[in-house]
């Protein structure tokens, strides 16, 4: 069995560097670099100026020489230097990555809070006008692009109703390190993004959450006499949160870049302004980092998702040894 | 049988189904039976209605417009509705209705054409992973694996750096989004149909690939095929939307829902020229929410526990 | 069971990865916030300065006088660019903290003194600048502030441990620059301190004006020499609080949101009326909007589109600038096609010009004829060309003009504005049968091919023009661009007159005698005019949004290095 994660572990290293070969390439194959980005075209920059950056930045090396420095400098630990202005890309990715996570974490949530619950209740209460309602709110908000969702609910609780402020993570002028100040400033813009996953769980649970009233055993637990409430939560939820758990696994991967717009709307400097920046810079060393972390992170979590079902499940175990 | 839904009604079976003189046997079609739970399914009827009714209007548009889409108009710029312009003009004083119903076209066809290439990318690349196996079985599932856990906004923005925007590279683009689900999927029904005795014959039998392909295969994995193309629809719509907004998006001056709508990122506009934002915003919605009505009525109609 | 299986295999997956990324996060050093580590610095810093300003400060106003901004939503912003060498634009949040030597007025023609106090040619040939500073200037932290300073500047930006390739491309302007930027020599010969407040620079060509306002004391020795110039080079420094000479001082970056500026006491016209000025990040100028009208900051730059909203509500002004930008349509005389006199004049008559500017910019551009607006660079001979389809087409039939395939209008502008116009200009000559299509890309793509005249015929650009003949340089002159295609090293290749054009631009450029330049520029506003070497259209104004409660306040929406006088110390918050 080592022999089987061993030879997977072998095939993922070659998959991600085929990935950011990719990107790579790509990144050097479209139109403009770096030193294009940065120089408006409403100014003067003389040739001589603008082959000097572009010298000075490394860019007059050909794309394998730059491609095999950047496999160097990475496998030393070193991700590199933002072309734009030379922070280290490492931290900077992780920062982002952080403040990407939460907004993502608060508003999955959320949607798992609130897409459940409404599920439930209106699967107990099937048919109310309070069950059309909710359907109706929770497609809605799977059915709207997500930037028109940020722009329109920053304009109502920001700008009309003032009960949120527009966007940012602290107030200016106040302390970064305020929690307080900092989630006054995560809750709209997380309520706005779950707005996707709220319909999703909400779905689920109910569809599951139906099957399973009607099943038989609750129809013997409650001619057995056991008091509704008990029969709910015990039996009927307990089952009908299995499938749902699932589709909550699903959507992890979204938060690690799916934030961009409501990211872009309210100046969350997160992952995916980050990666908009870079891409819009041609920031190659930026957009690097970015894909490796990403690729290592999900390619790690295969494995030890693979890991772990081998030792969940027996019958894996001995399906792989007669491989 | 497949298990059936607790919740659902037994019908009786025709009379005719019984065995009797004659050995008539006249059982319902499977898809007799899928229409019959489709139709049942009012969400999902409405749905395909609204659809077709948006359908018909997007392919007739040069019919039911009252002024071409592109034609600019100094004199009259950004006029609320009128018996003249019955949606208002847009800030070059072009019809609103027009451009509506023009960008219907270009979204829902977009939203078809990409969905149907993402299929079609999927299927072949399932196919082959399933079929050969080994070494590109390994390396196309590792690239699957990979892709589809990269958030999608990421791929994208680097695919439209390298091509540009523009309609044509938004059918290239976007399809490279989504064919990982239908790749999974296929290789699945695959890898499932492979090994069943019939196949197995018919492989001893040295039959080609590309018969067992068709004849035993795809029909089984038509089902999911079909739902999976009404959902990417609605996702595609969504997605060049956003793309519009960040501008990367169908380049104006063709008209389309999502390069329509961003105009509400525009305080003045989302504040007081609703008549601009309001029709693509509702149409982008009513579309996306009926093709999800629409796929999960036809999931239901053809396997209520079809796992998708 | 198959089915079973896909999904508790999934649901493990996204166990571990969701685990392993709630690890990564949690594992990852106070990685942080190098705000935390610069924020200490910061506060001995401040606060050693606020032991000070107890006895220099006024009597407190009854106000909070904290004025929050976006700075640097704009073209003409560099959000959060601290490192010299990276920027081009951005300078307006700058002299908020390093002052240059002088200022421009908003018109860009007077020039107002701030931290210099006389600046003289002392040769005949105009290569020698004298420039003497005013007495008694200090840094934020009380040390006097000399020329010293400005030559250990020009030492690092030329040293080429520093400035790497460009330390050559700068310092070539100056004598013995390039051998002081190559590594042979020490020193910069052509850059001499006479005395505390007196510099001398001899340049290379003769310098008819000097550029004052381009020249930024933006680096103290007294606390820059600490580090060597690799090590400023690297960036880990920008972010440090270093001694500011402008109205304000620095008080702390908080990465990715803000920046913070304190009251600088030692401010020569004297300490500001503003405690505290923080120049807010965004993303977005809509978010920005909506914050203004929030009364979450008290000015942001804003787009055209948003303008006659704005105007409506009260309690705010809306301040309209020139943006010293020419709009053009630039023309790619490679297309044998376009070298046909005719063909341009039909293009230009064509054009509603006037029906543009009234519909789409409300009236609030000014028509060009030629790439300046301002009066004196405009003979009183131009031709007009007023809007004229039936002459356009005319033209055209006698040019038997013909297009091979549908031109593309090539533009970096991805406004909501700029992208109606090029939709109009697509109209007007479709109209009289010149087919084009709009294609906005972004300026990376835009940078990468069109100034070299590749693949292009027609394209939307805007060109600074504030500075007159100066800034035609680059684009009109034949020697600008030795990677442009062609013979004719240029954006537009070999445009009829091109030597004359090339010669005039010199002279207006590097002649000492004032008349010379200025009939020398007219020439080439004749040239441009009558030959039509581009479409001309307009300059437009640009807007920024201020909030009634901050007064004396001033806005000029001029590109880049333009650094023009706002009165910085004398915004007062009044509610």
């Amino acid at each position: 069995m080592g022999r089987y994660f061993l030879r997977r572990l072998l095939i993922y290293i070659p998959v991600g560097l085929l990935v950011t070969l990719l990107v790579f390439t790509l990144a050097d194959l479209a139109p403009g670099d770096p030193a294009d980005w940065l120089y408006s075209p409403e100014l003067n920059m003389t040739y001589e100026e603008i082959q000097a950056i572009k010298e000075s930045m490394g860019l007059n090396q050909s794309p394998v020489v730059r491609y095999v420095q950047w496999l160097r400098q990475t496998a030393q630990g070193n991700l590199g230097y933002r072309m734009k202005n030379g922070d280290p890309v490492g931290p900077l990715i992780a920062t982002r990555l952080k403040r990407t996570l939460v907004l993502g974490g608060v508003a999955t949530a959320f949607g798992i809070i609130v897409g459940l619950g409404l599920g439930i209740y209106t699967a107990l209460h099937q048919y109310s006008w309070f069950d059309h309602l909710s359907g109706v709110l929770a497609f809605l908000g799977i059915s709207m692009p997500a930037f028109f969702v940020g722009v329109l609910g920053l304009y109502i609780f920001g700008l009309k109703l003032q009960w949120f402020p527009i966007g940012g993570i602290t107030t200016p002028g106040g302390d970064p390190d305020d929690l307080r100040d900092f989630l006054y400033h995560l809750i709209l813009p997380a309520a706005l993004l779950s707005s996707n996953h709220v319909a999703g769980y909400f779905r689920y649970m109910r569809m599951s959450m139906l099957e399973v009233l009607h099943a038989d055993y609750l129809t013997t637990a409650r001619a057995k006499g056991m008091r509704e409430r008990i029969v709910i939560l015990r039996h009927a939820l307990r089952n009908a949160l299995l499938p749902v758990v699932t589709v909550i696994g699903a959507s992890i991967p979204g938060l690690f870049g799916g934030a961009v717009f409501i990211e872009t709307i309210f100046s969350w400097p997160g992952m995916g302004m980050l990666f908009i920046d870079g891409v819009n810079a041609r920031d190659y060393p930026l957009i690097m980092g970015v894909t490796l972390v990403m690729t290592s992170v999900i390619l790690l979590a295969n494995l030890l998702t693979d890991i772990a079902y081998s030792l969940v499940d027996p019958r894996i175990r001995l399906e792989t040894r007669s491989n | 049988m497949r298990g059936h839904h607790p919740a659902a009604n037994q019908a009786a079976p025709p009379e005719s189904a019984y065995l009797s003189e004659g050995l008539k046997v006249s059982v319902e079609s499977p898809l007799h039976r899928a229409a019959r739970r489709f139709f049942r399914n009012r969400p999902a009827t409405i749905s395909l209605i609204v659809l077709a009714t948006m359908a018909l209007a997007a392919l007739a548009a040069p019919l039911i417009q009252r002024y071409p889409p592109d034609m600019i108009d100094l004199d009259n710029i950004s006029a609320p509705p009128t018996w003249e312009h019955w949606l208002g003009t847009d800030m070059l004083g072009r019809d609103v209705w027009s451009r509506v119903i023009h960008g219907g076209r270009v979204s829902l066809s977009l939203g078809l054409v990409a969905a149907l290439a993402t299929a079609t990318i999927g299927t072949f690349f399932g196919l082959l992973a399933g079929f050969l196996r080994g070494i590109v079985d390994t390396l196309i599932m590792r690239l699957v694996d990979v892709l589809m856990t990269i958030p999608g906004i990421l791929v994208l923005l680097i695919l439209v750096m390298y091509l540009g925007p523009g309609l044509g590279k938004l059918l290239i683009i976007l399809p490279a989004m989504g064919w990982m689900g239908t790749c999974r999927m296929m290789r699945g029904q695959v890898l499932s149909v492979r090994e069943v005795d019939y196949v197995l014959a018919a492989r001893c039998l040295g039959f080609p690939t590309w018969r067992i392909i068709v004849r035993q295969i795809l029909p089984n994995a038509f089902a999911p095929i079909l739902v999976g193309i009404t959902m990417s629809v609605g996702s595609i719509i969504l997605s060049e939307a956003g793309l519009s907004f960040l501008g990367l998006g169908v380049q104006p001056p063709t008209p389309s829902w999502g390069n329509m709508l961003q105009a509400a990122t525009v305080l003045h506009v989302l504040q007081e020229m609703l008549w601009l934002w309001l029709p693509p915003g509702i149409l982008i919605v009513v579309t996306v929410l009926c093709v999800n009505f629409l796929g999960d009525g036809l999931r239901d109609a053809i396997d209520p526990r079809m796992v998708l | 069971m198959t089915a079973i299986k896909s999904t508790r295999r999934k649901f493990l997956r996204m166990a571990a990865l969701a685990g392993g990324s709630l690890a990564l996060a949690a594992c990852t050093p106070a990685v942080v916030e190098r705000t935390v580590v610069v924020e200490k610095e910061v506060e001995k810093v401040v606060t050693q300065v606020v032991e000070r300003t107890v006895v220099v400060e006024k009597e407190p106003t009854p106000v909070e006088q904290v004025m929050v901004g976006a700075f640097d939503v704009g073209p003409h912003g560099c959000p959060q660019c601290y490192d010299p060498l990276k920027r081009s634009v951005g300078y307006w949040w700058l002299t908020k903290m390093w002052a240059p030597l002088a200022f421009w007025d908003e018109t860009g023609t007077k020039a107002i003194p701030e931290l210099a106090e006389s600046w003289e040619p002392t040769s005949d040939d105009g290569r020698v600048w004298r420039i003497t500073l005013r007495p008694g200037l200090k840094w934020s932290d009380g040390e006097p502030l000399t020329m010293n300073d400005l030559r250990y500047q020009f030492r690092l930006m030329y040293n080429p441990e520093y400035a790497g390739e460009r330390a050559v491309t700068g310092a070539r302007y100056f004598v013995g620059g390039e051998a002081y930027a190559k590594g042979e020599a020490d020193d910069i010969t052509g850059i001499k301190v006479l005395d505390d407040l007196t510099i001398e620079l001899t340049y290379v060509d003769p310098m008819p004006i000097l550029n004052v306002s381009d020249i930024y004391f933006e680096f103290a020795e007294h606390f820059w020499s600490q580090f060597t110039p690799a090590e400023i080079a690297s960036g880990q420094h920008y972010g440090d609080a270093r001694p500011c000479c402008g109205p304000f001082m620095w008080s702390r970056w908080v990465k990715d949101q803000y920046t913070e500026a304190v009251a600088n006491p030692y401010y020569w016209r004297g300490r500001p009326k503003l405690d505290k000025l923080i120049n807010r990040y965004f993303d977005n100028e809509t978010t920005a909007v909506l914050a203004l009208q929030r009364g979450e900051i008290d000015f942001t730059y804003i787009g055209r589109d948003v303008v006659p909203s704005l105007k409506r509500v009260p309690g705010y002004t809306v301040i309209a600038g020139s943006s010293g930008v020419a709009n053009f349509i630039a023309l790619n005389f490679r297309e044998p096609i376009i070298q046909d006199l005719r063909v341009r004049q039909a293009m230009i008559y064509a054009l509603d010009r006037e029906k543009i500017i009234e519909t789409l910019y409300l009236g609030t551009a000014q028509k060009l004829n030629c790439l300046f607006s301002q009066a004196q660079f405009n003979p009183s001979d131009l031709t007009d060309y007023p809007y004229d389809p039936e002459k356009a087409k005319a033209l055209l039939a006698e040019a038997n003009f013909t297009q091979e395939a549908e031109w593309e209008l090539i533009t970096y502008y991805s406004d909501q504005l700029s992208t109606n116009v090029m939709q109009a200009i697509q109209k007007y000559w479709a109209d009289v049968g010149i087919k084009v299509r709009p294609r906005t890309v972004d300026v990376p793509t835009f940078n990468s091919f069109q100034p070299i005249g590749k693949d292009w015929v027609v394209s939307y650009i805007g060109q600074s023009h504030f500075r007159g003949a100066r800034d035609a340089m680059g684009r009109w002159a034949n020697d600008q661009r030795p990677d442009a295609l062609g013979e004719c090293k240029n954006m537009h290749g070999c445009y009829p007159s091109i030597d004359e054009v090339t010669a005039d631009l010199k002279i207006a450029t590097s002649s000492l005698d004032g008349a010379a330049r200025l009939e020398a520029t007219l020439n080439v506003a004749r040239t441009m005019n009558a030959e039509l070497t581009d479409i001309w259209m307009w300059a437009a104004e640009r807007y920024g949004a201020v909030n009634d409660r901050v007064k004396n306040f001033k806005f000029a929406p001029l590109p880049a290095n333009a650094g023009f006088y706002d009165q910085s110390e004398l915004w007062e918050i009044v509610p």
